[in-house]
């Protein structure tokens, strides 16, 4: 027979905050929600409780009881990542854990009882460690998980717990809510008059599922053992991080570099045994005076070798600040992806890649990634939106660049300069641009390139002139045509 | 050796026609070549023209370093005669320091060609350092400056200008050499039937 927990968190995100230690909770405070065009309340604390602000209400009432209330929006994000981590700590007692919706955990501890003194001391063990982080949180232990559920969340008791095949009998008065079951079929339960689950239970199935339907009937047998419901846990995913305390602060640059190389030894160790590699890392240098001090490296491709992760962390380290020592140092390995191992071919394409991605990640790291960029191709005929620069961590193929059909020009002004014409005409005779005046001897043209209608519908046409000046320079011209004041602007520079 | 391969590989022409082949010089057209290894300034409004003829020659990456900001930026459609605008590695530093640190880390990898665009020319320390690092990496540096040249260890300096007319033909004026006489060049490109060295410019030697 199965044995499951339900540690159920009714005030999660309260307790959230409450540790961040941010946030002032003395006086009565709530978390809302937007949901349709409402705010409503979605927890609270004993302050606004008292003051008969009720989950569910909107805030409008809510502040109408209690004008002193203080709101702030709810962050599902932050509390997914805290439930997550308290599922890392729920595997010290159970191999597996799932997380319930998303303010409770559920754990199957069959055979696993015996080894914390029983199943009641194991509860008690369960909340003192919760109390000890500052958790609220209701235990119910069942033969099911939905047994265990219910007692979790109806009853009073901290601690609920059914002994083995009682599963009936403790449910018999708990209502008829806990089954999970769509808001219709709740109704029409309450007008026949079922209320507990002991009502339920005594009615034969094939009338329930008659009056009801399959999935009522399912969800009680499930609740009450004769159906399985097991308890599905996600594997736990690969950490590879490793951090190391020392027993007093260090500040020399020497001795932190030793403390990064056995981080790095470790969490290489382990990226190499997966045959993964990694391609950031961040190192948490934790000061005693000022507190974690974050530095990030990126790569340009995944890597397990713990030299070239050293060989970028090298400048970063020097411009840390440290005063009276840190003490406490983490090393993450991010964005984690699979090694696929290259034969060290004869040819020397090998080395030059893996040169070419050194000189990228040193250049990255120090100057900012999205200032290593390669051209890439875009779907335009306009000559500015043709082409986009992509930061080379982006990992994309390279495109092919045919031949233009017609010749282009090798720099392109980032915003085409006006000329000023001394001499006008179709392209302008004597124009002045940059402080030079110039004088067209030949030119070629006009090349028209209309608007993007499908974007930018009011912009203008532009035609494009080859200009061959007596200076010397070739230029590429730019005019609106159709204009009464005729404008000329250099748009680039031909060959 | 076949007649053909003779015409067709750049590098052989320029043996053919007389170079110190074992210093690796790149040759940009026959007569005119700069060695690798060593960094050169480029000046004049079509001096990106002279980088892109030598990036052309080298195979191996090529790393353009420009400042933040600039006015105007390569063109890859305007690239393709030259070089694959895919193997362009754009780097944009912000600052003086920025620019001259990323081109000394871009010429340590080896045989890159590393164009640099600066406002003003690098003085002795600075082009020293540059020259150790081009020296290091067997590398081509080559830094194309916008205002005044200073007083530098850079191997050759050479002003690039546009000769007006249709076709494409520029005036290369080498204004300083350290193993090498002055000299100035008359460039025009050409076509040629072979369609791998589309790329190939005549000198003539010009008054």
């Amino acid at each position: 027979m199965r044995r499951i927990v339900y540690i159920w968190l009714p005030n999660l995100p309260l307790d959230r905050l409450a540790r961040q230690g941010t946030h002032t909770l003395d006086g009565a405070f709530a978390l809302v929600k937007e949901t349709g065009r409402v705010w409503r309340i979605t927890h609270l604390n004993n302050h606004a409780l008292d003051t008969g602000i009720r989950k569910g209400m909107t805030v409008s009432d809510a502040r109408a009881l209690c004008p002193d209330l203080v709101t702030e929006p709810d962050a599902p994000y932050p509390d997914t990542l805290f439930l997550k981590a308290l599922k890392r700590w729920a595997f010290h007692f159970s191999p597996l854990v799932a997380v319930d919706s998303n303010d409770a955990l559920v754990l199957d501890i069959t055979g696993c009882a015996h080894l914390f003194g029983g199943e009641r001391k194991m509860a008690k063990t369960l909340l003192n460690q919760l109390a000890g982080h500052h958790i609220q949180a209701t235990l119910g232990i069942a033969d099911t998980k939905g047994a265990a559920k219910g007692l979790a969340l109806f009853c009073p008791n901290r601690i609920s717990l059914v002994p083995c095949g009682g599963t009936l009998d403790a449910l018999a008065d708990l209502p008829v809510d806990m089954l999970e079951a769509p808001a219709p079929i709740h109704q029409d339960l309450r007008r026949a008059g079922l209320k507990t689950i002991g009502d339920i239970s005594a009615i034969p199935t094939a009338e329930l599922s008659r009056r009801y339907g399959l999935t009522l009937a399912s969800t009680l047998h499930r609740l009450l053992g004769y159906a399985p419901d097991p308890v599905l846990a996600e594997k736990p995913e690969d950490r590879f991080a490793a951090r190391l305390k020392t027993p007093d602060p260090i500040g020399y640059l020497d001795d932190i570099l030793q403390v990064l190389n056995r981080l790095t030894d470790r969490v290489c160790g382990r990226l190499k045994q997966t045959g993964k590699g990694a391609r950031g890392f961040i190192f948490t240098v934790g000061c005693v005076d000022t507190g974690d001090h974050d530095i990030a490296i990126g790569l340009a491709q995944p890597s397990h070798q713990p030299a070239l992760i050293l060989q970028q962390f090298q400048h970063p380290l020097t411009q840390l600040k440290i005063d009276y020592g840190a003490d406490e140092f983490r090393l993450q390995a991010t964005a984690i992806e699979a090694l696929s191992a290259t034969q060290q071919d004869l040819l020397k394409t090998h080395q030059a890649a893996q040169a070419a991605s050194t000189l990228i990640a040193t250049l990255g790291n120090r100057l900012g990634f999205d200032r290593v960029c390669q051209f890439q191709k875009k779907n335009s005929h306009l000559p500015e939106r043709s082409f986009t620069l992509q930061s080379l961590m982006d990992m994309s193929d390279r495109s092919t660049w045919e031949m233009p059909l017609k010749a282009r020009p090798v720099t392109l002004l980032t915003k085409p300069e006006r000329v000023h014409l001394i001499s006008p005409g179709r392209p302008p005779k004597v124009f002045q641009w940059r402080r030079q005046t110039y004088e067209t001897i030949a030119s070629k043209g006009p090349e028209r390139l209309t608007n993007e209608w499908w974007r930018t519908p009011d912009a203008p046409t532009r035609d494009y002139w080859h200009v061959v000046t007596a200076n010397g320079p070739r230029l590429w011209l730019m005019t609106h045509p159709g204009r009464t004041e005729p404008s000329w602007y250099v748009a680039g520079r031909l060959p | 050796m076949s007649l053909a391969i003779v015409k067709s590989h750049p590098n052989l022409q320029a043996a053919v026609a007389g170079f110190a082949f074992c210093d690796s010089t790149v040759p940009l057209a026959p007569g005119i070549s700069i060695r690798q290894g060593r960094i050169h300034e480029i000046l004049g409004d079509s001096r990106d023209i002279f980088a892109l003829t030598a990036a052309a020659r080298l195979p191996d990456s090529l790393v353009w370093i420009k400042g933040l900001g600039a006015k105007d930026y390569p063109y890859p459609y305007g690239l393709t005669p030259f070089v694959d605008p895919g193997r362009l590695i754009l780097v944009t530093p912000v600052g003086r320091q920025e620019i001259l640190w990323s081109a000394e880390q871009a010429l340590g990898l080896k045989g890159a060609c590393v164009v640099t665009d600066l406002e003003r020319g690098p003085d002795l320390k600075e082009s020293q350092r540059l020259q150790l690092a081009a020296e290091k990496g067997h590398s081509l540096g080559l830094l194309m400056i916008g205002g005044k040249a200073q007083t530098s260890a850079s191997e050759t300096r050479w002003h690039c200008s546009s000769l007006p007319g249709e076709q494409a033909t520029w005036l290369w004026h080498c204004q300083k050499n350290r193993r090498g006489k002055t000299a100035r060049w008359g460039v025009r490109w050409t076509e040629t039937e072979d369609a791998q060295n589309s790329l190939y410019m005549v000198a003539e030697p010009a008054p």
